[in-house]
């Protein structure tokens, strides 16, 4: 029993030794630094791919809320053009000679009911673009599974990199170091970042400040 | 004539996907659609009664739509319903799972509305033969 116990401590000791020794050859070679800026890149591409996911689903979103309102008002028009066209069928036989009579009022009636009699024309194309505008939101679902994947993936290398990372201290350094270069795209997390605008008002108020 | 007071339930864990297949059902006339965000939901959905037509994606999480599917099949109470995948699963594995697990239909995503409506009617014309 103690004979066993003895051997478990002495691999333990051994494992602990490996440990410290790849440990040392890592941050000899460098290797340590290369691997938290290699960490600290995956965390920010993490945020990324949050960030198109949540992007994307409020564009999808807001575009669907779009279309499900406009629909109904096309119905609207359709219908409303079309009970107004048989109205105008139904006025009285001399009306319309009446009517026929006075050529400038006669022309603009016949104008009236040629468009009221294209209207349901329209809106039924214009509701087929919209019911385009509407399954072209599947993008959404498709990317949103692909991006998923890529981040379940990235959590796996980002456990791999930790463990072989080991205790090493986050150098502080490395993970505030700021990007001074000009293109840095849409701000993905505007609490976590200093100096950046992202509203109007922001903009404006920054700019008036600086006298523009 | 096709019974336009079918009641549908759409099965699928994104919201826009499923809002998509509804307002597509709403223009061919099926207004009467409820939605299902996996296949256990689905299928609780379905035993407490009263659906005509299922909808459905095939990876979700908690049951995918191949097991919900395996499940209706398995189910006397449900065995008859139509249930058609609409899934981002291509490959002729998948085509062939779904087959033999009883799918009525399968469409890829992306899709075309013209698309779901030509598979639905062809299902819902089985349905009115075997009625």
């Amino acid at each position: 029993m103690n004979s066993s116990l003895d051997t478990n401590e002495k691999i333990v000791d051994h494992l602990k030794w490996v440990t410290r020794v790849l440990h040392s050859c890592l941050s000899e070679l460098g290797h340590d630094q290369r691997l938290q800026q290699a960490s600290h890149g995956i965390t920010n591409s993490k945020d990324e791919l949050n960030y198109i996911i949540s992007k994307t689903t409020q564009s999808a979103e807001s575009t669907l809320l779009a279309v499900e309102n406009a629909k109904p008002i096309l119905e609207n028009l359709s219908a409303n053009a079309e009970s107004l066209h048989n109205l105008w069928k139904q006025i009285p036989e001399e009306t319309v000679t009446t009517i026929a009579n006075e050529p400038v009022i006669h022309h603009a009636l016949k104008q009236t009911l040629d468009f009221l009699n294209e209207v349901p024309d329209q809106t039924a194309s214009t509701q087929i673009y919209l019911t385009e505008i509407l399954v072209a939101q599947n993008f959404h679902d498709l990317t949103g599974q692909v991006i998923q994947r890529i981040l379940q993936t990235i959590e796996t290398i980002e456990r791999e990199t930790q463990q072989l990372l080991g205790d090493t201290p986050a150098s502080k350094e490395m993970a505030a170091k700021p990007s001074n270069n000009l293109l840095n795209g849409p701000t993905i997390n505007p609490q976590k970042q200093e100096d950046v605008y992202v509203n109007q008002a922001q903009v404006d108020d920054l700019l008036a400040e600086l006298g523009f | 004539m096709t019974d336009k007071n079918l009641r549908f339930l759409v099965v699928d864990d994104f919201s826009t996907m499923r809002r998509i297949i509804r307002n597509l059902l709403k223009e061919l006339g099926f207004n009467n659609v409820e939605e299902a965000e996996d296949g256990a939901m689905a299928l609780k959905k379905l035993r407490d009664g009263g659906f005509d037509f299922v909808v459905s994606d095939w990876n979700m999480p908690n049951m995918d739509g191949l097991t919900m599917l395996q499940n209706v099949r398995a189910d006397d109470a449900l065995k008859d319903i139509p249930v058609l995948m609409v899934t981002a699963e291509a490959k002729k594995e998948n085509i062939i799972a779904a087959a033999q697990a009883g799918a009525s239909g399968y469409i890829v995503k992306p899709f075309t509305a013209a698309t779901l409506d030509e598979k639905l009617n062809k299902i819902i014309q089985n349905m009115a033969v075997h009625a």
